[in-house]
């Protein structure tokens, strides 16, 4: 009996010990997005307020950060998808001309550090007027996202036993109406957690945002970023906030789609 | 028919390949032959003052990565032999929170949560009873800190599936042999699943040499990483040429491991390609 | 009689593999050809290459004299049951079986009635509206044959229907698939490794090994008269031993000798319907019969007979037979094959 008194103590201090590491950042950082005063060594601040979360809700630039991040997001996922769709059918389902050379091409954006092509990007982009432009950014978005996405799409049509499209060639249906009414229809549930993986992807890209949008075009975490380096926490914590409760809850929702092979490149 | 047949599945593939050729293919050319220019001339001139000014930085860049990846490693394979043998919906949900956090806020919140006036401090100090304790942000410590709580995840996400795919009757088979369960995650689970454990430590090392963000929000002032510095050199100076010299200096440092990977998942995907 | 499906000389190669090496078949009327062969014969290769998914390096394949040997997959007018059965997971039953209708146009209330024509056919009318995951096996087979047969195909191709049920329900669907193929007059052609089925089912029956037909015929002559020793031991239940040549040109079985051209002879006996009989039993062997004498040295029980493993004197192999009477071990026996019930094939 000893030994089981033991076992529940060790597994309480870890229960403890977990909650604090992994949730412990996040806690601060949501009291934060209420804090208004809040001096050293006091464990709560001395005075709590709501300015910082209306601001989100006025029109200013923190409502407008969001709402730009919101649009690029939304564009770069009807890009990203509308171009991985037909790439990934390729990828499982035909014989491709130098098949190995196209794999390692669109392999190689996650294995090599993307800073390097961000960086020229924003030069090649500067002399042809993208540089501080929403299409900038999305482009880049777009090309980013492109690889995982191609990805988690391609496993979904893998996944389609090969079988149920050859009955319907077979019962007449040409390759085009074959795809249109039988794998489109059972890829949607990859499709879909595809497009909220880009999307989410793209809310949180900050590297590329950076260096082609900033100054002039500051998305929500270029101006996350400006803001905690102001020492403006507050407005920072709050962006935060907002930016990853998306994530929370979609993470569950998403979850089985998602090899972690293919979404490695999140976060950047 | 089978020319046909190539045919149409490259004009399906052809516009992203289109994008990615433009977009990613034209940019990453581009960075090379940048770093061999210096004013006009083709000239080593930017590797020189690269490895004069920042040869500490990359020693630094390349040992702290190691560091994180044999951090990374032990965790997350205790973590998946854990949690191959027991469900614990706890440990499942808390392993896997920092997956879906985009790097910025990670480097936000672990700057609020370590530093020396922060979160974890306050909390310590009524524990302990201490005055003051020191922060942890801005230093090597903090960034190790973070960079592990990051990337474990990953690294356990990809080493669990591969260890829940393994067959249960291998491991049952030692078992009725009299192994212990150590015995069997040493010798029979993690040798079987060597390839995904190479792919856990490879992207974890690729991720972590390539991140920027978490550096600009909790990082060292000095010594820095070389992605810091590629963008200093950019955005104070204005210097493209040694920017894109460490781009390449940071390209060679995966190379070896990048092939691998690439032999590695070219090999997978051609082999389930339907 | 009219040929409704030809093929001339299929050859189709994997790298060194030959899947079909020259492959000639031809269905007549409303027949029912069994292509029969163990794994890797080409059997579905064959299948598949009717159906159009795979691409022939030679040879022709005629429907209703048609040359349809370029056309893709969805041109033929061949329809094809899958072994997993490949019904939409996404589509009802009466929407899986409607689709072939739904492609060639047709209009609504004539898809309406030919599909229920055919849910009625195969005794599923009730399941119209479930989804392929709330049915059972068999109930999932039906409606794979129905989306089969609705679109009235030229030829239907079944490639192993019966693997994926019981052994029990599977003795029933066979004389259900058999009858159902006569009504329909619909020209089948029928893939199968299990040689039991192709001869209780078929009309004609193939046989193929490494990628070549070895023999067409109706299943009374493949199995009364196999032209070689694959076939002899592929069909049926049987035992084969080899016997070395002892003399000059001269080879002693039990009671026969044979003159051969070769070192060795294959000696294929059908184990079922051989006698095994006391030693001392006397017994009158006919012209052609076989007798061969030797110790039983093991046995199986099987319920109503034992099979019996039986050492021949002078003869490597031991010979496997079934029989209702019980010996003992190491008790000696004679071994009666009637002529017609065992072949000898020279190699």
């Amino acid at each position: 009996m000893r030994f089981s008194i033991w076992r529940i103590t060790l597994k309480v201090i870890f229960v403890v010990f977990m909650l604090l590491i992994m949730i412990g950042p996040l806690v601060g950082i949501v009291i934060w997005s209420f804090a208004r005063v809040w001096y050293w060594p006091s464990p709560i601040p001395q005075e709590f307020t709501l300015r910082y979360w209306l601001e989100v809700f006025r029109q200013g630039r923190v409502l407008n950060s969001l709402m730009l991040s919101v649009t690029i997001a939304l564009l770069t996922v009807v890009f990203s998808i509308t171009l991985a769709i037909p790439a990934a059918y390729g990828f499982a389902r035909y014989k491709l001309p130098f098949e190995r050379v196209l794999l390692l091409l669109f392999l190689m954006p996650q294995t090599f550090p993307q800073l390097p092509v961000f960086i020229n990007l924003a030069s090649i982009f500067g002399r042809m007027g993208l540089r501080g432009n929403i299409w900038g950014i999305i482009l880049a978005h777009t090309m980013a996202s492109l690889v995982f996405s191609l990805w988690i799409i391609t496993a979904t049509f893998k996944s389609i036993p090969v079988e149920l499209e050859h009955v319907a060639q077979n019962l007449g249906a040409s390759r085009f109406k074959t795809f249109w009414t039988v794998t489109f229809p059972l890829a949607i549930p990859g499709i879909i957690a595809g497009a909220i993986y880009v999307f989410l992807w793209s809310m949180g890209e900050f590297t590329a945002a950076f260096f082609i949008g900033a100054p002039f075009i500051q998305t929500a975490p270029v101006l996350m970023y400006t803001s905690s380096m102001g020492y403006n926490l507050q407005i920072a914590s709050v962006i935060a906030i907002i930016l990853v409760i998306p994530s929370l809850i979609f993470m569950v929702l998403i979850e089985r789609f998602l090899k972690a092979e293919y979404i490695a490149g999140l976060g950047g | 028919m089978e020319v046909r047949n190539r045919i149409v599945g490259f004009l399906l593939i052809l516009p992203a390949f289109l994008i990615l050729a433009l977009l990613y293919v034209y940019p990453l050319i581009r960075a090379i032959w940048m770093s061999f220019i210096k004013d006009g001339f083709l000239s080593l001139a930017n590797y020189a003052k690269a490895f004069d000014i920042y040869s500490r930085d990359i020693l630094y860049s390349v040992v702290i990565t190691s560091v994180t990846v044999g951090f990374v490693l032990v965790l997350s394979i205790l973590l998946a032999s854990y949690l191959r043998f027991k469900e614990w919906r706890f440990l499942d949900i808390m392993y896997r929170l920092p997956l879906f956090i985009p790097f910025l806020i990670v480097g936000h919140a672990m700057r609020i949560f370590l530093a020396p006036h922060g979160t974890l401090n306050s909390l310590l100090t009524r524990i302990l009873k201490v005055e003051e304790l020191p922060g942890f942000s801005r230093s090597w410590i903090g960034l190790l800190w973070t960079f592990v709580w990051v990337m474990t995840p990953y690294a356990a996400l990809i080493i669990l599936g591969a260890f829940r795919a393994l067959d249960s009757s291998y491991i049952e088979a030692a078992r009725n042999l009299g192994a212990s369960k150590g015995k069997i995650v040493f010798t029979v689970i993690i040798p079987m699943c060597k390839p995904s454990i190479m792919v856990a430590a490879i992207l974890t090392f690729v991720r972590t040499i390539s991140s920027l963000t978490i550096l600009v929000m909790i990082g060292p002032n000095t010594p820095n990483m070389i992605t810091v510095d590629m963008m200093f050199r950019i955005n104070f100076f204005n210097d493209w040429g040694v920017a894109n010299a460490l781009g390449v200096i940071s390209y060679l440092i995966v190379i070896v491991l990048a092939v691998y990977y690439l032999r590695f998942m070219a090999a997978e995907r051609g082999g389930i390609k339907g | 009689m009219m040929v409704v499906l030809q093929t001339q000389n299929l050859c189709k190669s994997y790298g060194q593999v030959k899947a079909l090496d020259d492959v000639n078949v031809y269905i007549e009327d409303a027949q029912l050809l069994a292509v029969i062969g163990p794994s890797g014969s080409g059997k579905t290769t064959l299948l598949r290459s009717i159906a159009g998914f795979v691409e022939l390096d030679s040879g022709k394949i005629l429907i209703k004299s048609k040359d349809v040997t370029n056309l893709p997959p969805e041109k033929r007018n061949v329809a094809m049951f899958f072994q997993n059965y490949a019904l939409w997971p996404h589509m009802t039953v009466f929407e899986n079986v409607a689709y072939g209708l739904k492609i060639r146009k047709y209009d609504k209330n004539t898809i309406r009635e030919r599909v229920e024509w055919a849910l009625d056919f195969l005794d599923i009318r009730s399941l119209a509206e479930r989804k392929p995951s709330q049915l059972s096996g068999g109930q999932q087979q039906r409606v794979a044959l129905a989306r089969a047969i609705v679109i009235q195909p030229d030829v239907l191709l079944l490639d192993e229907p019966l693997s994926n049920l019981d052994a029990k329900i599977r003795m029933r669907i066979r004389f259900e698939l058999k009858a159902l193929q006569k009504r329909l007059k619909i020209p089948t052609l029928y893939v199968t490794h299990d040689q039991e089925e192709a001869l209780s089912i078929a009309d004609k029956i193939a046989i193929m090994h490494n990628g070549k037909v070895l023999q067409v015929g109706t299943p009374e002559e493949v199995y009364k008269n196999p032209v070689d020793l694959f076939i002899a031991d592929f069909i049926g239940v049987n035992s084969v031993v080899k016997v070395k040549c002892a003399g000059e040109k001269l080879v002693e079985v039990g009671n026969l000798k044979l003159p051969v051209q070769k070192e060795t002879v294959y000696v294929v006996i059908r184990a079922e319907e051989t006698k095994v009989l006391p030693i001392q039993q006397r017994f009158d062997i006919a012209e052609g019969d076989l007798r061969l004498e030797g110790t039983i040295i093991g046995k199986l029980y099987l319920g109503s007979k034992y099979r019996y493993e039986i050492k021949i004197e002078g003869v490597d192999e031991v010979l496997f037979i079934n029989s209702e009477e019980v010996y003992n071990v190491n008790e000696q026996v004679q071994i009666i094959s009637r002529k017609g019930n065992f072949f000898i094939y020279e190699q």
